[in-house]
């Protein structure tokens, strides 16, 4: 009996084992590539793209996508334990530092397409003179979208350029009974963009303030020109310039509340009105143009390192199916087709193909004194939600800006300590 | 003979080795890196002391002591309600009253659901535009309307109702076991002695019921001490951290991968719970005793 029940449970063991080996042995036909991301940053075409090159290569790539809240906690924590992704989905500029590139991410210098980045997205992939992502999203900026209509029909002839204008606009808006600005106070981070497109004057006028935040020998408390905006933003909340109960508005609803008509400007993106127009196709993109936040008379325009990039894991094991990935990637058609995909995307990051170069961005560019990194890209340690959490407080509990500025250095020094 | 009724401590092996695994060396991982300066932007790790801990006690006005605050407001006033709310459930619908299941059922149905979701709703409900505020108008109470989540006199009081409205259910199913316990004849006897109600309530009702309120007030306390989910639905420790609590900060602390203080703010919180909740249970059930 005992003999015959051994018997059975080495059957079972061996057919067991035959079906391990047996999948084994497909896996082995092609690699698998694991990618990491955030999953507001994985669209339809990343994974069209990704099935091309596995019908392609034999390779299979893996997915690992977080909600958009937890990306960050989740790539972290992995990392910091060893069991990161072959590739990692990470904002370029000033955040690839938040991650130890000399310790979990691969130097791409060598790479063929390296050679075909444009400058911006050059700049905003480099670390150390490594270039260290792997980058198709595009430049772009926080400015002031304003819709043209509502500015002829509230006799605006000039476009505002500094704070004094911007406000009498704003008037004059509320005259003939629009919101002038659709802010999106429920959304911490949104906030925080006003403040971090700000910041790019403050480098404009003071070169090395920057690389002073960076290496701790500068504090944001103590910059008058800053603390003025954001007071200057409390003064455009009182004069009832947000509208009724602000706070409660989301991002969500703001391409929808735009192409009402209700509201005549929004603090976005350049590619924002292609959003605006899915919805209402009346509301074509010509209906909108931009111009740099006024806010303490800013004339900069503040733009990012290049959006989003992806880094190849230094612990890759299988670092040729990767580099082949890339390579794919890179290849102008498929560059083509992805950027045909992603209309909220502006310029290529490489020169093969220009992308989408919305008029937007062209119009504030031209309109802005010079442009330079935002915070978010620039300064390290600087978080949009955590900032636009303190800017909640001048609304709702009477802080000041500079208490804001105060607030941001004692949120970034427990990130310095030895 | 009775010795072979009992299970041999050997029994208690599995379940021992799992909660060792499962339970306590993670939290003792967990205080050891609180007295540690680990962070993901910096490679290697030291030990601190007691850095972390001076920080959250000496940052005035700052986030984490203000997150202590909202804490424990959230617990006392939630601790309160969810009580008394359960148990006026629990009477009311303890007997006599023909539809008591269907009331049951309704009222326990919001601790059924995910706390995301009830939070994900109740942001809609509370919105300037929301269906809270288009009744309140309805009934000519406009000038009570608010934007609850967002304002900053109703903000932290909007987190607690939706939490007592969702406990409140659990907190009367509780309380109802307790009351099917009660003897009737108890009752009986005291209607027969001319007890009224209040009297039969409070010399009968309440002492019966003190295991069945020690139960819902302690595991009420732990709830409210370690509430996350409600608040970051709704408001995400806004606006401007008025309903910032010490597990959201947790999260924020861990989100800017300043691990060492995330796990002091997560062991401060450990304690204040087990010395609170172990303080309560002595003293409620202290008192039981001596009844």
């Amino acid at each position: 009996m005992k003999n015959k029940k051994a018997l059975k449970a080495a059957a079972i063991a061996s057919a067991m084992a035959a079906v391990l080996l047996g999948s084994t042995a497909v896996y082995a036909e092609g690699e698998t590539i694991t990618i990491a991301a955030s999953a507001g940053w994985v669209k339809d075409i990343d994974k069209e793209l990704a099935a091309k090159y596995e019908e392609e290569s034999g390779n299979t790539i893996e997915w690992q996508v977080s909600p958009d809240d937890q990306y960050e906690n989740v790539l972290g924590s992995k990392l910091a334990v060893g069991e990161g992704a072959d590739i990692f989905y990470i904002r370029s500029g000033v955040t690839i530092q938040k991650y130890q590139p000399d310790k979990y991410m691969m130097d791409l210098s060598d790479q063929e397409w390296v050679s075909h980045y444009n400058d911006w997205a050059m700049e905003g992939v480099t670390y150390n003179d490594k270039v260290l992502q792997f980058q198709t999203w595009s430049v772009d900026g926080w400015g002031i979208l304003y819709n043209k209509d509502i500015f002829e029909e509230a006799g605006i002839t000039e476009v505002p350029t500094d704070f004094a204008s911007y406000k009498d606009a704003c008037e004059k808006i509320l005259a003939i009974g629009k919101t002038p600005i659709y802010e999106a106070g429920a959304a911490q981070w949104h906030l925080g963009t006003w403040l971090s497109g700000l910041t790019t004057q403050t480098e404009a006028d003071n070169p090395g303030f920057y690389a002073g935040l960076n290496d701790n020998s500068q504090t944001l408390a103590g910059q008058e020109g800053l603390a003025t905006a954001l007071d200057q933003m409390v003064e455009l909340n009182d004069a009832g310039y947000f509208g009724d109960d602000f706070m409660a508005n989301t991002w969500e609803d703001a391409p929808s509340k735009m192409a009402t008509g209700d509201y005549a400007m929004c603090v976005t993106y350049t590619t924002f009105p292609a959003e605006v127009e899915a919805i209402n196709p009346e509301m074509t993109t010509d209906t909108f143009g931009m111009f740099p936040i006024p806010l303490n008379d800013n004339t900069t325009f503040g733009v990012s390192a290049g959006g989003i990039g992806r880094c190849v894991n230094k612990d890759t094991k299988v670092a040729d199916a990767v580099y082949d990935y890339l390579n794919f990637l890179a290849r102008p058609e498929n560059l083509t087709a992805y950027y045909e995909a992603r209309l909220d995307l502006g310029p290529c990051s490489f020169n093969d193909i220009p992308g989408n170069v919305p008029a937007s961005y062209e119009e504030v560019m031209e309109r802005a004194s010079s442009s330079g990194l935002t915070a978010e890209d620039g300064i390290l340690y600087w978080d949009n939600t955590q900032v636009g959490n303190l800017m909640q407080g001048m609304f709702v509990s009477g802080t000041s800006g500079a208490d804001v500025l105060q607030g941001i250095d004692d949120l970034r020094q427990p990130s310095f300590a030895e | 003979m009775y010795k072979k009724k009992y299970y041999g401590s050997k029994f208690v092996i599995p379940a021992f080795i799992l909660y060792t695994v499962l339970y306590i060396i993670p939290t003792l991982a967990g205080m050891i890196i609180s007295f540690t300066n680990w962070n993901i932007t910096k490679d290697g790790i030291s030990f601190i002391g007691l850095e972390n801990y001076i920080n959250i006690f000496q940052s005035k006005g700052g986030p984490y002591l203000s997150s202590i605050v909202h804490t424990f407001e959230f617990t006392i006033v939630t601790v309160i309600f969810k009580t008394l709310l359960g148990l006026g459930l629990a009477l009311l619908l303890n007997k006599g009253l023909k539809s008591r299941y269907v009331f049951r059922t309704i009222f326990f149905l919001p601790y059924a659901l995910a706390p995301l979701i009830i939070g994900i709703t109740f942001v809609s409900v509370l919105k300037p535009a929301g269906p809270f505020n288009a009744i309140l108008t309805l009934f000519g109470l406009d000038s009570l309307a608010h934007s609850w989540l967002t304002e900053a006199s109703t903000a932290l009081g909007s987190t607690m109702a939706v939490e007592i409205w969702r406990m409140a259910g659990w907190n009367m199913m509780i309380l109802l076991a307790g009351l099917q316990m009660i003897p009737e004849e108890y009752y009986e006897a005291a209607s027969i002695d001319g007890a009224s109600k209040w009297m039969q309530f409070w010399k009968i009702t309440l002492p019966f019921l003190r295991p069945s309120l020690t139960t819902v007030i302690v595991l009420n306390t732990i709830h409210g001490l370690r509430v996350f989910d409600i608040i970051y639905a709704l408001t995400g420790g806004g606006p401007g951290g008025l309903t910032e609590v010490i597990n959201t900060q947790v999260f924020k602390e861990f989100g800017l991968g300043r691990y060492g203080m995330a796990n002091a703010l997560n062991v401060v919180i450990f304690v204040i719970t087990v010395a609170i909740a172990l303080g309560m249970q002595r003293a409620l059930r202290g008192k039981e005793r001596n009844e």
